[in-house]
């Protein structure tokens, strides 16, 4: 559903509040605001990538094909960030897929208009090219927690990274989403679920997950969730923009 | 309790899938579209368990995919990947 830009002086998005107020005032007009429901696809592998979204309150989810009908995540995108990168690189498709993991409101950008954008240069391209390193960080961290920590630390670390995107300690998850996330089996979730309703860290039920302890859950994830999490917490600009 | 497995969930899909065009008449945001194409799904998803969808919704907090994909998580036997029909055979033709 379309509607107009909310006039508040600040969007939550991260990286648009982050712009100094002239380049703010003169972006803001460029994006549209849109609802993004669960399950609905942003992005499909190979077909042209019409807009960049910019998540204010809604959660992306960003899938590799591993095989024809398997998808695992291997990133998550929410307010922090935007869906869109390789369009700063001048492409205009992707072989990746993405999709609504939680539903909300989102700022979207022409993908010609941020063409425009990266060919002009400025603080916005500055902000985006930072993203990008956050991005990378959170992809390759993730792929090396793949391959070397035990799926309950890893459970950990994506529970508090979903909690970190909606501000709050609930959050719809389905059971078969938390498989495609980590890539594992269905009994092999809901074993380490139990273990971590057992231990008092989270409570389950109906597809909602409440985080009761946080800490707990800290202690549980490894090391990976931090190093993405510091990477995330650095200033987009030196000078400008993220108190404003 | 009724359940639902991968073929008659497929079934549900297709029929879905055929309807699509009149379901989604006079819809231009992609958003809308799958709202629109979820809830049908859940109401067949729904009438086969013998549910009311509006108070299976209801009961259920969330939008329209996420009640669907919980309604689904909650009857299905023997559990099948339901994500990968749907996206397929129904979201991605869309």
């Amino acid at each position: 559903m379309l509607s107009r830009i909310p006039e508040s002086p600040r969007v939550r998005n991260r990286l648009v509040a982050a712009l100094p107020i002239d380049e703010y005032e003169r972006l803001l007009p460029k994006f549209e605001a849109v609802t993004v429901t669960t399950k609905e696809l942003i992005t499909v592998e190979e077909r042209p990538l019409e807009y960049a979204y910019f998540p204010e309150t809604c959660v992306l989810s960003l899938l590799a094909q591993t095989d024809p009908s398997t998808f695992t995540e291997i990133a998550t995108v929410g307010r922090e960030g935007m869906l869109g990168t390789p369009l700063l690189f001048g492409l205009d498709t992707t072989p990746h897929r993405s999709f609504g993991q939680m539903p909300g409101d989102c700022l979207r950008i022409p993908a010609e208009t941020l063409r425009r954008e990266v060919d002009r240069g400025g603080p916005f391209v500055t902000i985006l090219h930072r993203y990008m390193q956050m991005l990378i960080v959170q992809v390759a961290q993730g792929a090396a927690c793949n391959g070397r920590h035990n799926l309950t630390q890893r459970c950990a670390r994506w529970l508090l990274m979903s909690s970190d995107r909606v501000d709050g300690d609930e959050f719809p998850l389905t059971q078969e989403f938390l498989c495609q996330m980590l890539g594992v089996r269905r009994a092999s979730v809901s074993e380490v679920a139990s273990q971590f309703q057992n231990a008092g860290f989270i409570q389950y039920a109906r597809g909602r997950v409440t985080i009761l302890n946080r800490a707990g859950l800290e202690r549980t994830a490894c090391e990976c969730y931090w190093i993405v999490r510091r990477e995330y917490d650095q200033p987009l600009m030196a000078t400008a923009g993220e108190t404003r | 309790m009724e359940s639902i497995d991968q073929q008659q969930f497929r079934t549900l899909c297709d029929q879905v899938r055929e309807l699509a065009p009149s379901i989604l008449k006079g819809l231009t945001s992609q958003s809308e579209k799958t709202d629109r194409i979820l809830w049908a799904l859940f109401e067949r998803v729904c009438t086969h368990l013998g549910l009311d969808p509006v108070e299976q919704h209801s009961t259920i907090q969330g939008d329209t995919g996420f009640g669907l994909l919980q309604t689904l998580e909650e009857h299905m036997n023997p559990e099948f990947l339901y994500s990968a029909i749907m996206d397929e055979d129904l979201l991605m033709q869309i």
